[in-house]
């Protein structure tokens, strides 16, 4: 019997029943731009970094089943301008000053700004102001990094078995919180193992060991762009320098 | 029916609804126990979360840390679970309340009406006595300018009010001895049409609808071609058929009453004349799909009319036409205008933040508490029950083939009548002009902030689904505004309410709006544009997706 399949512009893609758009054409070996979505997590849908056409809508890979015989849009000048727009927009409201960064050149954020081919962000910087949180022993928080992907409190939840993040506030006044009473980590129940304290795609959950271990130039996204690596961190098990 | 006056004198203090006379307290744990339990009847949990939030609120003037704690210790959950409530929805609050809180609405119709001069009198003559802000559209853009006072509207506002409103707060009047002209909340039905004239009898109807097939129903509901009154126009016949046909223990009828679109009040008077008729078409969805609740998600904005619906309620039950096979309860919304988003609605009714989730699955698969759920405007549910009564050929005696009946349009701004208009569909832009006053009538904004801005090229066109979704609110402006204005108003009004879940419109609507506020000649109108279209291209929801539109339309008339 026939796998069923979708294309991806001129690709065949075969899938399984279940799969969306991102599932399948990742195990298909192809790569689609992304900082919200976690192959062991339910879908989220909010970074839309990989966003696609489809029927002419604009919709997210993440969270669209595929379907026998779709036609996906992905490689169009339009598409890679409105995903590195979006990248610029993330860069614009948080407080990223890479240079200075602990996970510079481990940051899935920098590394799909390379790969998108940004220069510089065409938006003026929104300046927030975002609190930081140094009560937990081990994991230190720098919102002003946070892109709201949500990785952490789904993976506490969905892998960890723990409500731990979550995220509060509305539009422009979204913050990442803690659960407890008096809202700092260090009153949860997160712990140096914990899937949640290794997950975050940027540089706003710290682990306060292992930084600059690896030195720049060596670092996950030096050698090899993200469209080749993947989303990946040093300390997720599938990295050797 | 008995119609909503919120001069009357007024008895729901006795039964525990909430209510402009209600005395603001200290916090008082017992006095916190005995309210809520009067709100629920019934013990409470997680899921009342935000109604009980609203409950404390009202009482005590806001969710200080130590009623936060009581309630977590309640829930069994954490403090930063309720902050995480407390800091989504705009109304509720935690700082110390001062006695008394006043919201201007800030629509661009009551920009025009010189909102920001009532608002800096107040604040300069009553800071210490009253908190003054502003807020999105209240609802009562045909009697602006206006304001919530502890969440009750004020109406029909000028210089000579607001100094007689400064007066009562400095000397401490409490609120239930202000005049209650202050507080009337006109109907202003300029043209009533079939369903203006609609007032079943329930103690018929529900006998009536009982004893009918619900196929046979859900099939005449198609056949009079009803569409959704909400805005996007979706076959109400079809949504119902999908959601009986999805097997499930449970399933929920759901009204949305939240009403957030700028200058729309429709469902507001539909609701103040018509609940009789509203309930009707609930009972009948719920009879067709099966569902035995009903609830009405009403914004936070109307909270006045919270307690004469909670008492007609209670009458529909004492007369038995709710009851074990079908009830209806109210919750309400809290100062959210994405809880209109039919999903976000049914996130905020489980009590949690409103985001919008992934379609699909839609409600009708996977609704309220993972059940199959219709959500259905106000409107809808009204014409629904029109139809069972008055029969499919009936409704298409008016509108047109693909838009069946007549629409109830709410018209503000510069004209001479504004107010309630129901017209058939199809009936012209410039013939509802014609009605309502509007002499001098440069720009139309049709459908609210997340429609369409249409000029004199546009007024030929006829309201309806196949040409511009007429949505509920129309607006009229005359030569003396400035469309840059309008387009700041409401991308303003976008970046207040985007809910923050996904990039584009969390980010970009920052950028728009911060951008629109540079003088016109320093307007990057490429750069604009292109933001604008990235935010309506990439968006999750349904808000995102039309919040690039203000600047769209004043770069295609202004900077083409
Ligand atoms: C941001 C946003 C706000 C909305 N607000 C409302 C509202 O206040 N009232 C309403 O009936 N529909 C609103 N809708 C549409 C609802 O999602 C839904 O389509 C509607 O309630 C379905 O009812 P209908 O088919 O009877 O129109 C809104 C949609 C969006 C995206
Ligand atoms: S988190 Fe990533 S993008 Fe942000 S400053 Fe650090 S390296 Fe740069
Ligand atoms: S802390 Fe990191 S993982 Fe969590 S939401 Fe922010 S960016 Fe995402
Ligand atoms: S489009 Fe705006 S309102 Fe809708 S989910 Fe995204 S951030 Fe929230």
């Amino acid at each position: 019997m026939n796998e069923p399949v979708f294309w991806l512009d001129d690709k065949a893609i075969p899938f399984r029943d279940g799969q969306t758009v991102m599932t399948a054409v990742t195990a298909a070996g192809h790569y689609i731009p992304h900082l919200c979505h976690h192959p062991d997590l339910t879908p989220h849908g909010s970074c839309r970094l990989c966003i696609v056409q489809i029927d002419g809508r604009i919709r997210a890979a993440c969270t669209t089943p595929a379907q026998a015989n779709m036609k996906v849009t992905f490689d169009t000048t339009l598409l890679n301008q409105q995903r590195r727009q979006i990248v610029e927009l993330l860069f614009a409201e948080g407080n990223h000053l890479c240079p200075s960064c602990e996970v510079s050149g481990n940051c899935q954020l920098q590394a799909l700004a390379y790969d998108l081919g940004m220069t510089h962000s065409e938006f003026a910087p929104l300046y927030p102001q975002r609190e930081t949180d140094g009560s937990h022993p081990d994991i230190f928080v720098d919102q002003d990094r946070c892109i709201f992907c949500e990785l952490c409190t789904r993976s506490a939840r969905e892998l960890d078995q723990k409500n731990i993040f979550g995220i509060s506030g509305r539009g422009s006044h979204t913050y990442l919180l803690a659960h407890s009473d008096s809202g700092k980590l260090g009153d949860t129940a997160l712990t140096e193992t914990d899937r949640a304290a290794h997950i975050c795609p940027v540089g706003c959950l710290l682990p306060r060991n292992g930084n600059y271990q690896i030195p720049i130039g060596e670092r996950l996204y030096d050698a090899q762009p993200i469209h080749i690596r993947g989303n990946h961190r040093p300390d997720d098990g599938e990295f050797t320098p | 029916m008995k119609r909503s006056q919120p001069d009357q004198p007024d008895t729901s203090q006795a039964t525990g609804l909430l209510s402009r006379c209600t005395p603001r307290h200290e916090w008082n744990a017992d006095l916190a126990s005995q309210w809520l339990q009067q709100r629920f009847g019934r013990p409470w949990k997680r899921a009342d979360l935000l109604q009980a939030l609203i409950v404390i609120q009202h009482h005590f003037g806001s969710v200080t840390p130590v009623a936060q704690q009581w309630l977590a210790h309640h829930c069994q959950t954490d403090r930063a679970e309720i902050r995480a409530l407390i800091h989504f929805y705009h109304f509720l609050e935690e700082d110390d309340p001062l006695p008394l809180r006043i919201r201007f609405a800030s629509n661009i119709i009551e920009q025009h009406q010189g909102l920001q001069a009532l608002l800096e009198q107040l604040q300069h003559s009553v800071h210490q006595h009253a908190r003054v802000s502003k807020t999105a559209c209240i609802g009562l853009s045909d009697q602006g300018p206006a304001a919530l006072v502890n969440g009750f509207p004020l109406t029909h506002l000028n210089a000579r009010r607001i100094e007689a409103i400064a007066e009562k707060l400095q000397q401490q009047v409490p609120l239930q001895e202000w005049p209650a002209e202050w507080f009337r909340v006109e109907e202003n039905v300029r043209v009533a049409g079939p369903l203006l004239s609609f007032h079943p009898d329930p103690g018929n109807f529900i006998p009536n609808i009982r004893a009918r097939d619900p196929h046979a129903i859900i099939n005449e509901i198609k056949t009079a071609g009803l569409r959704g009154r909400g805005g996007a126009g979706f076959p109400t016949g079809v949504k119902w058929e999908h959601c009986a046909a999805t097997p499930a223990p449970q399933r929920y009828v759901v009204c949305n009453a939240d009403e957030g679109e700028p200058g729309t009040f429709k469902d507001r008077v539909l609701l103040q004349r018509h609940a009789d008729a509203v309930f009707c078409g609930m009972a009948l969805c719920g009879h067709a799909i099966g569902a035995r609740h009903g609830i009405v998600y009403l914004r936070g904005e109307y909270l006045f009319l919270f307690a004469p619906l909670q008492q007609r309620l209670q009458h529909w039950r004492t007369q038995q036409w709710l009851g074990d096979h079908f009830d209806i309860e109210i919750h309400l919304g809290a100062g959210a205008y994405v809880c209109g988003e039919e999903t976000a609605l049914l996130e905020s009714v489980e009590g949690k933040r409103g985001i919008p989730r992934v379609k699909p699955p839609f409600p009708v698969q996977h609704g309220l508490f993972g059940m199959p759920t219709v959500v259905n405007n106000v409107e809808t549910f009204a014409a629904a029950a029109w139809i069972a009564e008055q029969g499919a050929d009936a409704f298409r005696q008016s509108g047109t083939p693909q838009s069946a009946g007549t629409h109830v349009h709410s018209v503000s701004g510069d004209c001479a009548k504004p107010g309630i208009y129901e017209l058939p569909f199809g009936t012209p832009l410039d013939q509802l002009l014609t009605l309502c006053g509007a002499t001098d009538c440069v720009l139309v904004q049709v459908g609210g902030p997340s429609g369409v801005m249409v000029d004199s090229s546009g007024f030929q066109q006829p309201l309806a689904h196949e040409s511009m979704s007429p949505g509920g609110s129309i607006m009229v402006f005359d030569h003396s505004r400035a469309h840059l204005d309008i387009a700041r108003n409401f991308t303003a009004f976008f970046k207040d309410e985007s809910c923050g879940f996904c990039t584009p419109c969390r980010a970009g609507c920052q950028i728009l709006q911060r951008d629109l506020q540079q003088p016109s000649h320093r307007i990057d109108t490429q750069a604009l544009r292109q933001l604008a279209q990235l935010v309506n291209d990439t968006s999750h929801c349904g808000l995102g997706q039309t919040a690039g539109r203000p600047v769209l339309f004043w770069l295609d008339r202004e900077h083409p």
